[in-house]
C-alpha cells in the first residue's frame, strides 16, 4: 500500500506545482522539494531492509567487509546524486544538476580505487611469482 | 576433442603399463619355477636410500618400494591394484574437497556480483551499475588469480623436481660410460639426455610462465566491455600448445631415442591390447599412437625391480595431474553453473581459470613421459655399453 501512498503524493504534488507555476513558480519549485524529500524517507526505509539482508550475504562472501561497505556505499551516492541532481534540473538549473552528477562519479571513482590498487597488487605478486 | 584424446591417452597408458605389460605374466612364471626362493636374493639389495626418498615424495602413503617389488614378484596383482585404487582416490577425494571450499567462494562471489549490478540498474543514468559491475569483477579477478596460482605452483614443482632429478642423474650417468669405455656410443644417449633435460627445462620454465601469462590476460580482458584481447589470447593460448608439442615431438623424433624404442614398438605393435585400443572410435588412433610409444618405453625397463620403479613414477605424479585435472573440471563446471545468471565476462573469467589448469595438466603429463622415457634411455644405455 505504500506504492500507492507513493505515487498518489508524487502526482499531487505534481499537479499542485503546476497549478502554483502560474502563481508564483519558486512555491512550485519548493513544493516539488518538500515531496522529493518526503518519497526519498519511503525509498531510504525500503533500502534499509535490502541492506540488512545484503550485510547478512556479506558474511559468507570470501571478500573484505570493507569492499561490500564500499559497493553500498556507492549505491547511496548514487541515490543522493540522482534526487538532488533532478531536483536543480526540475528548478532548470541544469548546469548545477551537471556540476552535482560529476562530483557524484568522481567520488565513486574514488571509492573505487582501493579495489583497483587490490587487483594491481595481486596481479604483480602473481607475475613476480611466475617470472 | 584433442583435449579429450590426450587425456584418454594418459590413462590408457597408465593402465596398459599397469596390468598390459606381458612381462610380469612370464617374470612371475619364472620365478615360480626357477627361483622360489627370491626373498633372500632381494634381501642382498639395499634399498634404504629410495625408500628415504620416496617418503620425503610420499610422505602420506604406506608403499614401500620393497613392497612393492615383493608384490610383483609374487604375482599378488590383486593387493597391489587393491593398493593403487586406494592411494588414487585418497589423492582425489582430498583435492576435491579441498576445491570445493574455493569453488564455493567463486560461485556466491560471482552471484553475489550479478545480483549487485541487477539492484545497481534501478538508477539508470548514473553509471553505478557499470562501477559496481567492475568493483565486484575484480574482486573476483583477485581471488581467481589466487586461486590459479595454487595450481601453478603444484605444476611448477612437480616439473622441477623431475628436472632436478634429471640433473642429478646426469653426471653420474656420464661418469659410468666414461670408465665404461664405449664413449662413441654413449655419446648418442648422454645427447638423447640432454635433449630431454633441456625441455623438461622448456616446459618448468618457459611454458608455465607462459601460461600464467595467457590466463592473466584472459581475465583482465573481461575488465573491457569490448573484445580488446581476444586475439592476443587465442594467439598465446595456441603458441603455447604448440610449443609443448613441438617440445615433446623433438625428444621423442630424436634418432638414437627412435632407435631404442622402434625395436620394442615392433614387438608390442600386434600386441592385442594396443590393437583392441586402437579399435575404440573416436580416440583409437591417439590411445595407440601413445600406447605404442609408452610400453615401448616401458619394455626397456624390463625386470620387477625396473617395474616398480614406473610404479613409484606413476605414484608420485599422479597426485599432480589428479589435483590439476579437478581444479580444471571443478572450474569448467563452475563456469557452466554461472552462464545462465552472470555476464558473460564473468563466466569467462572462471572458465580461463579452468582452461589454464587443463594446460597445466597436460604440459606435466608431457613432462612425466619425458621423465619415463629419460629412465628409459638411461637404463638401455646400461645395458648397452655395460
Amino acid at each position: 500500500m505504500e506504492v500507492m501512498t507513493v505515487g498518489i503524493l508524487g502526482i499531487a504534488a505534481v499537479l499542485l506545482a503546476t497549478q502554483l507555476k502560474s502563481v508564483r513558480s519558486e512555491y512550485g519549485t519548493y513544493l516539488i522539494l518538500a515531496a522529493g524529500i518526503l518519497i526519498a524517507f519511503y525509498t531510504v526505509s525500503r533500502w534499509g531492509t535490502v541492506l540488512q539482508m545484503l550485510k547478512q550475504c556479506t558474511e559468507w562472501l570470501p571478500v573484505d567487509r570493507v569492499y561490500v561497505s564500499t559497493l553500498l556505499k556507492m549505491i547511496g551516492i548514487a541515490y543522493t546524486i540522482q534526487l538532488c541532481a533532478g531536483l536543480c534540473k526540475d528548478a532548470g538549473y541544469s548546469a548545477i544538476a551537471g556540476q552535482i552528477e560529476t562530483f557524484g562519479k568522481l567520488t565513486i571513482l574514488s571509492l573505487s580505487l582501493p579495489v583497483v590498487l587490490a587487483l594491481l597488487d595481486t596481479v604483480h605478486v602473481f607475475l613476480q611469482e611466475g617470472l | 576433442m584433442r583435449t579429450k584424446r590426450y587425456f584418454a591417452g594418459i590413462i590408457c597408458w597408465l593402465l596398459l603399463l599397469l596390468f598390459g605389460n606381458p612381462q610380469i605374466g612370464l617374470a612371475t612364471e619364472y620365478v615360480s619355477q626357477e627361483l622360489p626362493d627370491w626373498q633372500e636374493e632381494l634381501d642382498e639389495y639395499d634399498f634404504t636410500q629410495l625408500e628415504k626418498v620416496i617418503r620425503e615424495l610420499l610422505p602420506d602413503d604406506g608403499l614401500t618400494f620393497r613392497q612393492i617389488t615383493e608384490q610383483l614378484l609374487a604375482g599378488d596383482m590383486t593387493a597391489f591394484c587393491q593398493e593403487m585404487g586406494e592411494y588414487a582416490k585418497q589423492i582425489l577425494w582430498g583435492q576435491m574437497v579441498q576445491g570445493r571450499q574455493t569453488a564455493w567462494q567463486v560461485l556466491l562471489l560471482a552471484v553475489a556480483g550479478a545480483v549487485f549490478t541487477n539492484l545497481a540498474r534501478a538508477f539508470p543514468d548514473s553509471g553505478v551499475s557499470q562501477s559496481g559491475f567492475y568493483v565486484m569483477y575484480m574482486l573476483l579477478a583477485v581471488l581467481l588469480l589466487s586461486i590459479f596460482s595454487s595450481a601453478v605452483v603444484i605444476a611448477v614443482e612437480a616439473l622441477t623436481a623431475m628436472g632436478r632429478l634429471m640433473s642429478a642423474f646426469l653426471p653420474v650417468f656420464f661418469l659410468i660410460v666414461a670408465v665404461q669405455g664405449q664413449l662413441t656410443a654413449a655419446a648418442m644417449y648422454e645427447c638423447s639426455l640432454l635433449l630431454l633435460r633441456g625441455i623438461q627445462w622448456l616446459y618448468c620454465r618457459v611454458i608455465t610462465s607462459g601460461i600464467r601469462i595467457w590466463v592473466l590476460l584472459r581475465i583482465i580482458e573481461g575488465i573491457f566491455a569490448e573484445d580488446m584481447l581476444t586475439h592476443l589470447t587465442e594467439m598465446l593460448g595456441k603458441g603455447l600448445k604448440m610449443l609443448a608439442k613441438t617440445g615433446f615431438g623433438a625428444a621423442v623424433g630424436f634418432q638414437t631415442i627412435q632407435s631404442l624404442l622402434l625395436p620394442y614398438l615392433d614387438v608390442v605393435k600386434g600386441g592385442m591390447l594396443v590393437r583392441m585400443a586402437g579399435a575404440i572410435p573416436g580416440v583409437g588412433n591417439s590411445i595407440r599412437s601413445v600406447a605404442q610409444m609408452a610400453l615401448g618405453t616401458a619394455a626397456l625397463i624390463r625386470n620387477s625391480i625396473g617395474m616398480a620403479g614406473v610404479v613409484v613414477l606413476v605414484a608420485v605424479s599422479a597426485g599432480p595431474l589428479i589435483q590439476l585435472c579437478v581444479m580444471g573440471i571443478l572450474y569448467h563446471g563452475l563456469a557452466a553453473l554461472l552462464q545462465p545468471v552472470s555476464d558473460k565476462r564473468v563466466v569467462g573469467a572462471v572458465a580461463a581459470v579452468g582452461d589454464g589448469c587443463l594446460l597445466l595438466m597436460k604440459v606435466y603429463g608431457l613432462g612425466v613421459l619425458l621423465l619415463g622415457i629419460f629412465i628409459g634411455i638411461a637404463c638401455a644405455c646400461f645395458g648397452q655399453v655395460g
